[in-house]
């Protein structure tokens, strides 16, 4: 049995490749307040720490534009192609929002300029589908 | 080619056009002042993010024989002109900027060195479609 790592999985967002964007991403179960819900293990918000990169299309241009559009997503927890029942991989909508960090844009210098600065962003998921073949 | 070799031939032809003659790797006749590219340790290391990497190489600048002083001026000369022509580029100059200068043997005579400790993140895509 090999456990998931944090260096294959690979997440598309509106069907980019968001690897080299993303340090984390968590797909969380959010509040909850009902037993119903305390039963649900279904993800209802992807928290992600991104890259401020502003060129179109990237997570974070499309965190500033929080205009609300709803975008297809896919996690491959293994980063394997096709999805099997070993090695499923999860379908999903999401919301994107605007940062969830004081910071909207800027941060430190660093010593080392390959590595980018960041927000923290959480977005709504409103679907969520196993698939395994 | 493969990275981190193809963002070290990358580097080279940057450094190259910004009218600094640059060797991806050490040639067998140089005659100073002169550049060439080394992989640094590590010449490859795992990103910022899920999955980036991150090429590493060193820019080595040698003077021209000549007095200290002349070769000193020349050096941080050479230095600096690389770090100014990675500027703006995916090519990122590290903290610890330019190595210690050092005496090296060239043909012509003793030389002064040093390098420009210079990073590149290397995309996923990049990596895996390399070949």
């Amino acid at each position: 049995m090999v456990g998931i790592n944090g260096r294959v999985g690979i997440v598309l967002i509106d069907a980019v490749d968001r690897s080299d964007e993303a340090l984390s991403w968590s797909f969380e179960g959010g509040a909850k307040q009902t037993f119903a819900q305390m039963r649900n293990v279904v993800p209802k918000v992807v928290i992600m720490k991104i890259v401020q990169d502003d060129a179109a299309n990237t997570l974070y241009s499309l965190a500033l534009a929080a205009n609300g559009t709803t975008k297809t997503g896919v996690y491959k927890p293994r980063g394997n192609a096709a999805a099997s029942v070993s090695q499923p991989h999860y379908t999903f909508n999401v919301e994107p929002s605007g940062p969830t960090t004081a910071t909207i844009i800027g941060g430190d210098a660093a010593e080392d300029a390959t590595q980018a600065l960041t927000v923290d962003v959480a977005w709504q998921i409103t679907s969520w589908t196993k698939v395994t073949a | 080619m493969s990275a981190p070799y193809n963002q070290q031939v990358e580097l080279a032809a940057l450094l190259t056009a910004a009218a600094l003659p640059t060797d991806p790797e050490v040639a067998s006749r140089y005659t100073p002042p002169y550049r060439y590219i080394l992989g640094a340790d590590p010449w490859l290391a795992a990103g910022q993010t899920t999955g980036q990497w991150v090429g590493r190489f060193r820019v080595v600048c040698v003077t021209a024989p000549g007095t200290t002083d002349v070769q000193a001026a020349q050096l941080a000369n050479m230095t600096r002109a690389v770090i100014l022509a990675l500027r703006g580029t995916r090519f990122a100059v590290q903290g610890v900027a330019v190595t210690q200068p050092s005496e090296m043997a060239t043909g012509s005579g003793t030389s002064l060195g040093a390098s420009v400790n210079v990073a590149t993140p290397i995309s996923r895509a990049e990596f895996e479609g390399e070949d």
